[in-house]
Parts: C-alpha cells; sequence; structure tokens
C-alpha cells in the first residue's frame, strides 16, 4: 500500500507537469471541427506469439494436441541451444480516444482509453526442456539445471481517463481489474542419475500460486512526443500499466523443497523406501500448501521508446525499443518506411529481442485524410505460411482522425 | 458531415469483421499432446546382512573368523497382576441431623463433623505396607441441602505428592430450599506414596484420614438447619496402578507360560543351519523382595518336548537383594547345552517358536521377612539368554523369502525393462527364484531363476543381473514380486559377520507422457 500511495504521489506530479506543457495559446491545428462531445478516437488489436525454442509445428502440437515426434524434440533443442528457453503470447485490444471539448482555458482536452490484455511468459533451462520432453536416459551423468525455469500467465483491464495536449501528450490514470494470474517458478533444481543408474540426485526448491479472486488497482499509462519541424527526428516515449493491484488472497500457494539423494529406496521402512512412496499422504512432508492472504502486486508495465529519422519528405528510418511487459529481454525494431501516393505508406522492419530471435516485421496503412486509417502490421511474416517459424504476429488499427 | 460519419461506420463495420476473421482463426480443437519419454531410474536398493537373517536386532554380531553371534538378554519379562493393580475403593460419609423439624441456627464456626478414621481397601489378598503409585485418581463429590455455608476437609496423612500431603477442601454455599448443592473432582494419585498402616501405625491395606465438616468461621452467615437436611461426601479411589509395593506378599502361585517366536515361516521357508554354540545359559533373575520356588516342568520346540535333569524339581531362588533404589537380583541357571535332544539341533531346522512351561510360588516358607517383600514393577523377573553361536557351521538348502508388494504404475505405452542386481557377498551360491506375480490374471507370472556365485576373497563379489521385459498393462494393475533365496554348503563354511547382501532394481525404457 505504501508503494500504491507513492505513486498516487508521482501521478499527481506528472499532472502538473503535463498541464504546465500544455500550450495555453491557441494552437494552429489544421482538424475538422465537430459539434459532439467524442473526438478521434482509434481501436487496436492484436495477438502475437513468439518463442526461442518451440516452431510453430512443436508450437501447435502442444497448444492443440497430437504426437510429438522426436525429431522436432531434437529439433527445438538444437534451436535452443545453450539459451534459457521462451515462450511468450499476448493479446488484447484497445480504444482510445480523446474529446473535442477543452479542458477549461487550456488546449488540453479530456481523453481516455479502455484496454483488455492477456499475457503468457514461460522460460526454461535447456536441461529441463530435455528432461521433460526426452526424459533422463540419453544424457546419464550430467546434473541437469533447473534454476529459473518459470510460468506465469494474466488477464486483466483498465479503464482509464486523463487528459491529452499538445502533439498528442498524454497522461491517464486506469482503474485496473485484473481477473486471474497464476504463476510458477524454479528457484533452484537439479537433477543427476549417474551412468550406471545406480545413483539419482534430485533436488527442487520451487513455488506456485494463483489468484482465486480478482484484483483491483490503478495504473497510469502515458505518451510523450517531440515532433519539432525545426528538428530532423522525432522522439517518442510511452508508458503502458505502469501500476499496482491489491488482490485479495484466497488462493492457492504451492511450495515445495526437498532433497533426496539416493541409490535406490529400501524395501520398507520409515523415510524414503517403497513402502512409504506407496502409501497415502506421501509428499505431505515437503509440500506446503497455504492460502494466500491479501497482496500488492505489480502489474507487467512497458516503456517504449521510439526515434523516426525522415531520409527524405516521402520516407524515413525508425528505431524502437521495447522493454518490460514480462519480456526476457527488451525488444528492438529497426525500419524503414515509405509513402506511396497520397494514401499509402508501408513499413519494413527488423525485430530482435523480446522471446524471440531476429525476424522481419512489415506493415501498410491506408489513410484517408480527415477521415480515417487502417494500419496492420505483420510481425515475422513467414509466420503466416511456414510450420518452422518461431512465432508471428497480427495489429489491426483502426482510426477515426 | 454525413459522408464523414458514413465512413467512420463504414470502418468500425470492415474492422469488426476483421477481427471476427481474426477470432475464427486463432480458436483451437484440442486434442492430447503426447510424447515419448527415455527413462533410466534406480528403485531399489537394499541390503540384506545377518541381522536380516534373524530378524532380531537384538542379536549382536562379534566380527572375526569366524564371527560370533552373541545374545545376552531378556526374552521375557514377567508381569505380576495381584501385586501391581489395586481394586478401586469408595468410601462415602452421609452427614444428617439426628432431629426432626427445624430450624435451628448454627453459627460461624461450628464443627458439626471431626472424625479421623482408616479407609479399608477391600478385595487385597496381600498384606501391603506401602504403595507407590504409576497412576490413579480420587474422583470426589460433595453435596449439601443445608441453608448455610458448609466447609468440608478431607485429609489423606498417609497419603503423598513429592512430599505434600494430598488434602481436599470443599466450600458449598448455602442451598435454597428443596436445591442440593454439590462439587465434583478429580485428585490426581500418579507418583503418589500411600502409608497402608493406617492411624495405628500397625495395619495393612488402610489410608489413614480425617474428616471435618462445620460452618466456616470467615463467612457471617448464619446456617439454617432442618431435620430434613443432610451432608454427603463421596471418595472413590479409581485406576489405582501400582509402581512399587511392600509388605507380605502372600503365597501366591504364579504360571510360567512363555511362548517365543524364532523362525517367521513366511520368511524361512526351510533348511538347515548347523548351529553349534559354545554358551548357551538360560537363566531366571528373581527381581523380586521374596522368595521364590521355580519348577520348570517342560521346554519345546515347535511342541517337541526336551528332557533336562533340572527339569520338574523345584528350585529356591532366594529373595533380591534391594538396598534403596538399586538391587541384587537372584539368579537361577539352566545350561540348554545339556538338553536331550539338543535344542540347539531342533533350532537349526529352524522352528517357529520355543515354549517353557512351569510356575513359582511366592514366600514358599510363609512370611519371612516379617512383613518386608518388595517388588517395583519397572524392574520385573524375566527370564534371560547368554548365547555365543561362532559362525561356522554347515548350511543345507537354507530358504528364505521376501514378498515386494507394488502398487498400480501407470506408465502409459511402456516397453522397456525392470533390471535386477543381486551382488553376493556370503562365501556360498546364492540360488534365486523370482516371481513376478500380476494382480491382473491375464498376464503370466514371470519367473526368473538364478544362480549368484559366492564371493571370492580374491575376485570380489558376484553380480548377477537380470533383465525383465515389462510393459504398460503389466505394471498398471499392480503386481507382487516374490523373491526366494537359497543357500548350501559342502561342509562348514566359516563367516566372518560382514557379508552382505545387495539387491538393485533400476528400470530402463521408454513411455509415452499424455497430457489431456
Amino acid at each position: 500500500m505504501k508503494a500504491l500511495l507513492q505513486h498516487m504521489k508521482l501521478f499527481g506530479l506528472l499532472v502538473i507537469v503535463l498541464l504546465s506543457c500544455v500550450d495555453s495559446h491557441a494552437q494552429q491545428e489544421n482538424e475538422t471541427v465537430e459539434e459532439g462531445f467524442m473526438g478521434p478516437y482509434s481501436i487496436t488489436a492484436w495477438g502475437q506469439h513468439r518463442s526461442n525454442t518451440l516452431d510453430h509445428t512443436l508450437g501447435n502440437l502442444l497448444l492443440r494436441g497430437g504426437f510429438i515426434d522426436r525429431e522436432l524434440v531434437d529439433a527445438a533443442r538444437l534451436s535452443q541451444g545453450s539459451d534459457m528457453g521462451t515462450f511468450g503470447a499476448s493479446a488484447g485490444a484497445i480504444w482510445k480516444w480523446r474529446s473535442n471539448r477543452k479542458w477549461k482555458d487550456t488546449e488540453a482536452r479530456i481523453c481516455g482509453s479502455f484496454q483488455a490484455r492477456a499475457l503468457v511468459d514461460a522460460r526454461w533451462t535447456p536441461e529441463l526442456f530435455e528432461l521433460v520432453f526426452k526424459g533422463n536416459a540419453g544424457h546419464l551423468g550430467r546434473f541437469d539445471v533447473l534454476d529459473g525455469s518459470r510460468l506465469r500467465a494474466t488477464a486483466w483491464a483498465t479503464a482509464a481517463v486523463g487528459l491529452e495536449g499538445r502533439n498528442k501528450n498524454r497522461l491517464e490514470l486506469g482503474l485496473v481489474y485484473r481477473r486471474a494470474q497464476l504463476q510458477g517458478q524454479i528457484h533452484t533444481g537439479y537433477f543427476l542419475v549417474n551412468a550406471d543408474t545406480d545413483t539419482l540426485y534430485a533436488s527442487m526448491r520451487a513455488d506456485a500460486g494463483y489468484d482465486a479472486r480478482g484484483g483491483v488497482g490503478l495504473a497510469l499509462n502515458g505518451e510523450w512526443h517531440f515532433i519539432r519541424e525545426e528538428a530532423p527526428f522525432a522522439f517518442h516515449v510511452q508508458i503502458k500499466n505502469w501500476g499496482w493491484v491489491v488482490v485479495p488472497g484466497g488462493g492457492g500457494r504451492y511450495a515445495l523443497d526437498t532433497l533426496i539423494e539416493t541409490t535406490g529406496l529400501a524395501w520398507d521402512g520409515p523415510g524414503w523406501s517403497l513402502e512409504t512412496l506407496q502409501e497415502p499422504g506421501f509428499g505431505e512432508d515437503f509440500l506446503s500448501i497455504d492460502t494466500a492472504g491479501v497482496s500488492v502486486q505489480r502489474l507487467p508495465s512497458r516503456m517504449d521508446v521510439a526515434v523516426e529519422y525522415p531520409l527524405s519528405p516521402r520516407s524515413g528510418m525508425d528505431v524502437a525499443l521495447h522493454v518490460g511487459e514480462w519480456m526476457p529481454l527488451p525488444r528492438v525494431m529497426l525500419g524503414y518506411r515509405r509513402a506511396i501516393g497520397q494514401q499509402w505508406q508501408i513499413g519494413v522492419q527488423g525485430v530482435i529481442g523480446g522471446w524471440g530471435r531476429l525476424r522481419p516485421a512489415g506493415w501498410v496503412r491506408w489513410r484517408v485524410p480527415e477521415k480515417h486509417a487502417f494500419m496492420l502490421f505483420l510481425e515475422d511474416p513467414w509466420g503466416w505460411g511456414s510450420s518452422s517459424a518461431f512465432g508471428r504476429g497480427l495489429t489491426l488499427r483502426f482510426e477515426a482522425l | 458531415m454525413k459522408s464523414h460519419r458514413t465512413s467512420r461506420t463504414l470502418g468500425v463495420q470492415l474492422f469488426g469483421l476483421c477481427l471476427a476473421v481474426f477470432l475464427t482463426w486463432v480458436g483451437c480443437n484440442r486434442q492430447p499432446t503426447s510424447w515419448e519419454v527415455d527413462l533410466a531410474l534406480p528403485l531399489v536398493d537394499d541390503l540384506l546382512d545377518w541381522s536380516d537373517v534373524f530378524a532380531d536386532s537384538i542379536f549382536i554380531t562379534e566380527t572375526g573368523m569366524p564371527a560370533v553371534l552373541a545374545f545376552n538378554g531378556s526374552i521375557s519379562d514377567w508381569t505380576i497382576d495381584a501385586l501391581t493393580q489395586l481394586p478401586d475403593t469408595i468410601v462415602s460419609e452421609d452427614l444428617s441431623p439426628d432431629f426432626v423439624g427445624g430450624p435451628f441456627q448454627v453459627p460461624p464456626g461450628t464443627v458439626l463433623l471431626d472424625v479421623q478414621e482408616d479407609i479399608d481397601f477391600q478385595g487385597i489378598e496381600q498384606e501391603f505396607k506401602y504403595i507407590r503409585l504409576e497412576s490413579g485418581r480420587i474422583a470426589y463429590s460433595v453435596e449439601s441441602s443445608t441453608n448455610g455455608y458448609v466447609e468440608i476437609h478431607y485429609g489423606f496423612p498417609s497419603v503423598t505428592i513429592g512430599s505434600q500431603q494430598v488434602d481436599l477442601d470443599v466450600l458449598l454455599p448455602p442451598s435454597e430450599s428443596g436445591e442440593v448443592q454439590s462439587e465434583t473432582g478429580i485428585i490426581d494419585l500418579a507418583g503418589a506414596e500411600i502409608d497402608l498402616t493406617g492411624i495405628s501405625g500397625a495395619e495393612i491395606n488402610r489410608i489413614a484420614s480425617t474428616l471435618t465438616i462445620g460452618t466456616p468461621a470467615y463467612m457471617p452467615d448464619t446456617a439454617q438447619v432442618f431435620g430434613s437436611d443432610s451432608i454427603r461426601v463421596r471418595m472413590h479411589f479409581q485406576d489405582l496402578v501400582v509402581r512399587q509395593v511392600s509388605g507380605y506378599f502372600g503365597q501366591e502361585l504364579l504360571d510360567l507360560d512363555v511362548d517365543q517366536p524364532v523362525f517367521d515361516p513366511d520368511i524361512f521357508l526351510g533348511g538347515f543351519i548347523g548351529l553349534e554354540p559354545t554358551k548357551a545359559m538360560l537363566a531366571f533373575h528373581n527381581t523380586i523382595g521374596a522368595d521364590l520356588k521355580l519348577t520348570v516342568d517342560a521346554l519345546a520346540v515347535d511342541g517337541v518336548a526336551l528332557s533336562h535333569s533340572q527339569f520338574g524339581v523345584p528350585q529356591m531362588i532366594s529373595r533380591a537383594d534391594w538396598q534403596g533404589e538399586s538391587m541384587e537380583p537372584s539368579i537361577w541357571e539352566l545350561n540348554l547345552l545339556e538338553t536331550s535332544p539338543s535344542v540347539f539341533e531342533l533350532l537349526g531346522y529352524l522352528p517357529e517358536s520355543i515354549s517353557v512351561l512351569g510356575n513359582a510360588e511366592m514366600n514358599p516358607l510363609g512370611d519371612v521377612s516379617g512383613g518386608n517383600d518388595f517388588f517395583d514393577t519397572h524392574v520385573s523377573p524375566e527370564i534371560h539368554l547368554d548365547l555365543e553361536w561362532p559362525l561356522q557351521t554347515t548350511i543345507e538348502n537354507l530358504r528364505l523369502n521376501q514378498v515386494l508388494e507394488i502398487a498400480a504404475i501407470s506408465l502409459p505405452q511402456f516397453d522397456g525393462d525392470v533390471i535386477v542386481t543381486v551382488t553376493n557377498g556370503f562365501p556360498v551360491d546364492l540360488g534365486l527364484d523370482m516371481i513376478w506375480n500380476f494382480d491382473d490374471p491375464s498376464f503370466a507370472p514371470v519367473e526368473v531363476v538364478g544362480v549368484v556365485s559366492a564371493f571370492d576373497v580374491d575376485e570380489g563379489s558376484a553380480s548377477w543381473e537380470y533383465r525383465i521385459p515389462m510393459d504398460t498393462e503389466a505394471l498398471y494393475g499392480g503386481s507382487r514380486l516374490d523373491v526366494t533365496g537359497s543357500m548350501s554348503t559342502e561342509g562348514e563354511v566359516v563367516f566372518s559377520g560382514l557379508e552382505r547382501m545387495r539387491i538393485q532394481v533400476r528400470i530402463e525404457g521408454t513411455y509415452l507422457v499424455e497430457i489431456e
């Protein structure tokens, strides 16, 4: 709660800064004058998934079922190399709007957004992947390190209002309802069966949990765009879902902490033996089950930073950096854009980081001036036709200008 | 303006259509996901040594060439219920006025009853003077119908717990007309020491007590007593279990009937072990402070009676010498090497039990101690065995059996082997006969027969490995592994006592992981 209060104070300070930046003088904007409250808006929907290990064939089998051939597993293992395996998925939709009416005597306008998002993040060590999908027989005598493997998923919705100023700079405070979240993590874990198959060592310290009831909280969304005619570039910063939720508790919490080093179990007797292993209740000594209390948890927030540099009046370069939102690595996008005719724009990009390795992306935008615009963004276009790609992404945006 | 709004509506519809197509595309049709996993795990690692052969941890192996299997300890305790359990006793006092009508005024500080009397424990045939209790309690209840405060003091000057006298003090408030005031409770007597010589100090089986009933001097209340009023006190001595007792125990006749299990027939299926101990003394330790006349009538091995010169002959065993808490027992010994036929020859055939029959008479000469017999239940009379057996022996077709129940294991599409490895540290060839019986009768039992070579000093331990093909259906139904080991020697073999046999089981194979 203390963090939440600090968050509120910071938000208040940022509102003051934003309002002070709003030019109180008349702004020379060439826009349609409308009578209604609602001004321009946009609706964006997206879905994407990405992995550095699981290609489409293997991912489809895991998601939709079927038999996973060993060749697929070997290929995935080869792709992962010595890196941490990753898989991420993100989907959602957002409606952003602003009013036509100005806020008091300023040029600022009331703005807002409504968004619903779902996020999945999974990571695993190469040894865990091998242990799960190939078994231990192929690498007897090797320590399998499982540390840091984890899975988490969440879904939430935010309704936010704020103020939009010059250059579409905006700051919103949103009410968040996080419907669900689950997570599991292996803090430390090792597994070994020696070459003669007569010694087993296994240790595990892990926890998992889920929220039984939805949490409510506050989040901050902000955008700042540096656009100057005299400057040879544009600079954009966005902060999304920077906030916390208060979770009322009641969900399950599981903690496992055990170690076994054995050359095999005894037939019977106390402790680890075949007799006790087959008794009901075995495992209760090292698996603790609890119920979560009230907690304050941070949302998977994200910050985007982008720079656009025009090469000519109809073309330019752009670089973007995305950090957060559970991505194991920052995602970097480097692109080239070009206008075609009066209403079309296209762009190509190279994307690296996030949950995957280097992949291409492309987009096209059709804009009817002062009316509307459509934008289609495809991440890894080969992913729409190739079964060996490691993910794909689609973003659709409609803008009412 | 109209065309502007129309284009917006069209845009929203187009976007909605695209979104619907997208959601339809991502819709999935879930089937079970499965893949094959190669497994190699150790399951069992167990050691068998001489302590497992004799299935009794009280055997001590003195290693050497040959090792000596030795045992020196109690094989049977003797409990004497007549000395350790006292009958429950109830004591009641009922105080009623010897007049009709009333009321009579009873001022504060008036004593209505003040008596000293012995509580007599009925039903005890012995003449106890002192007991120390292991456990027990007094359940009391007091009642009064008097319209005034009643103070009751029940003292037991001969009952102490930790040097503190046991007393009961109760104050009952005035009773309304027709009602009875009462109080009940428990006094724990665990650890209590009780002098049973009564008020005079010369009685037996009696507890001295004092009972005082009156009105409390410190309460300014005048009791109204009617002729119909009454005051009742009830003391119930319950579940008294004796730790120590002294007195004269009488000429109690005690039966000696010991049936000692030796070899479990489920484990020891048969065979012969040449047992030739160098020492085998069976002793009776008299720890009671009272003389005993012991008569051993018979010793039998699995029903086969043995003869011995001392069987049927009464043996006078004098009382133990108790000095405070220390004690020196009187011992009577019987040399088991002198039985006919030899008890160890019979033991070599792995009998289930040995039985001893006889009796003992306490104080055969009467009260020679002047009522000073003594018994401590923590130090009971016992039958003691002192045995030493050099492990240099002949073994003929000794067969040992062990059964392992294996619960149902779900390993879908398992295709592999269960590998059994036996490492023999005994200098004797080990015959193995393993039968894997499955609960599902449609699976035929798997039988494996083999021989694990004897341990050789130069070549070390010999191992024997056998792979048993196994599949999902066989594991799923549950099973029972029946292992029988057999040994035979050619003549006498010397054992060091360090011999071990290691049994390892591991599983190797491929199975199908399936996630719904």
